[in-house]
């Protein structure tokens, strides 16, 4: 193997590590705002934590947007060579489905809020407001239906990325402390092994 | 001929001020002093708001409340809490609805006085297309009308919320609302 490969671009480092601090909070507020919503000594705080999680999730779908860009126009660095075929397929198809839900998720949300009964705006961190999905026109029973459905898809990717993540952390420390390759260190420059 | 007119013309005054509203003062609000507020609670909080543009025509003579007349007519797109949250969810289809409804309405005819200055004045309020009377009591003389009455309104009774809250859960049911208008008689 050799000493010196090649890393990921800093821009797509940025856009992993931002994304990924995003979602982990996206994660952390959203498991905990649907029932401290129902809890009438937490329901105000949870009602704040809905319009940050909003702002949020937004931002993760302009980044996510930004980062498929990116990625589709940048080559990324190419796997270990001792890689079995496997295994390059689960790493590119964990890629593949970050892809999808870091997407999903947000305009899944999207999609609830803009649905929701309740017609609050989604004011983008207090600057502007947010336009919500021209539904206008559906009938409020429909527009219930669809808000519950999309509800439950949101919460159902939601719970997939959890499990999709300790996939790839999981993966990432194998090729770390197990394979001891470079895989880790593509998106952790300073964790490079020197020569 | 002449005669005749002139009496017909004496009596018809004659009519008209003994009926008096015809001939009731105009008064006008002092802006500065008066506000339309409301408040509530959402969400275990409290919010206050107020209505930023609104208009009074008042006609009243402290002598002859019975002839009073007032009409208030309020911008519900003026409402506002201070909260861009509230600001931008309260002029929805579900509450205000300003496109439809872009005014809301109180109108009162005739004043019950108590004899010591205090009055009552039994109006309906407009909010959409749902309308509830409403008692508004204020104190008044031959140069100054107060007004400081808080009505507590129950939203359901105009629609308010009616979709996105019936039960209150987000949104108390109860909209004390306060008027407090200071009023003299316009200059002649």
């Amino acid at each position: 193997m050799s000493t010196v490969s090649e890393r990921y671009s800093s821009v797509a480092i940025a856009l992993h590590w931002l994304i990924a601090l995003a979602i982990i909070l996206q994660l952390a507020s959203g498991l905990w705002m649907v029932d401290a919503l129902t809890v009438k000594e937490t329901q105000m705080r949870a009602f704040q934590v809905y319009q940050w999680h909003k702002s949020l999730g937004l931002t993760v779908l302009i980044l996510s947007l930004l980062r498929l860009f990116w990625r589709l126009t940048h080559r990324a660095p190419p796997l270990p060579e001792g890689m079995t075929a496997w295994e390059r397929l689960a790493a590119k198809a964990t890629h593949v489905l970050f892809y999808v839900l870091i997407i999903a998720l947000p305009l899944t949300g999207w999609v609830v809020v803009s649905a929701s009964k309740l017609g609050l705006p989604t004011l983008y961190w207090n600057l502007f407001e947010w336009p919500h999905l021209p539904l206008g026109d559906m009938a409020a029973d429909a527009k219930a239906v669809l808000e519950e459905r999309v509800g439950t898809l949101h919460e159902f990717l939601a719970y997939a990325t959890i499990g999709l993540l300790v996939l790839h952390i999981g993966a990432a420390l194998k090729h770390h402390l197990v394979e001891r390759d470079d895989v880790l260190s593509r998106m952790i420059p300073f964790l490079r092994r020197s020569g | 001929m002449r005669r005749l007119f002139l009496t017909v013309l004496t009596l018809a005054i004659a009519t008209l001020s003994s009926a008096g509203s015809l001939w009731a003062m105009p008064w006008g609000v002092d802006k500065g002093k008066s506000e339309i507020t409301f408040s509530g609670v959402h969400a275990g909080a409290p919010f206050e708001g107020r209505f930023e543009d609104w208009t009074a025509n008042i006609e009243f003579d402290p002598a002859a409340p019975e002839n009073a007349v007032v009409l208030v007519t309020i911008q519900t797109a003026s409402a506002k809490t201070g909260n861009s949250l509230y600001d931008g969810t309260l002029p929805g289809v579900d509450w205000f609805n300003v496109a439809t409804f872009p005014q809301a309405r109180f109108e009162a005819f005739g004043a019950e006085a108590d004899g010591s200055g205090n009055y009552v004045l039994n109006g309906k309020l407009t909010i959409r297309d749902h309308t509830v009377p409403v008692t508004v009591a204020f104190q008044a003389n031959d140069s100054e009308a107060r007004a400081d009455s808080t009505v507590t309104l129950q939203r359901l009774d105009f629609g308010m919320g009616s979709e996105s809250d019936p039960t209150g859960d987000w949104v108390s049911l109860e909209i004390p609302v306060t008027v407090k208008l200071i009023a003299h008689p316009s200059a002649k």
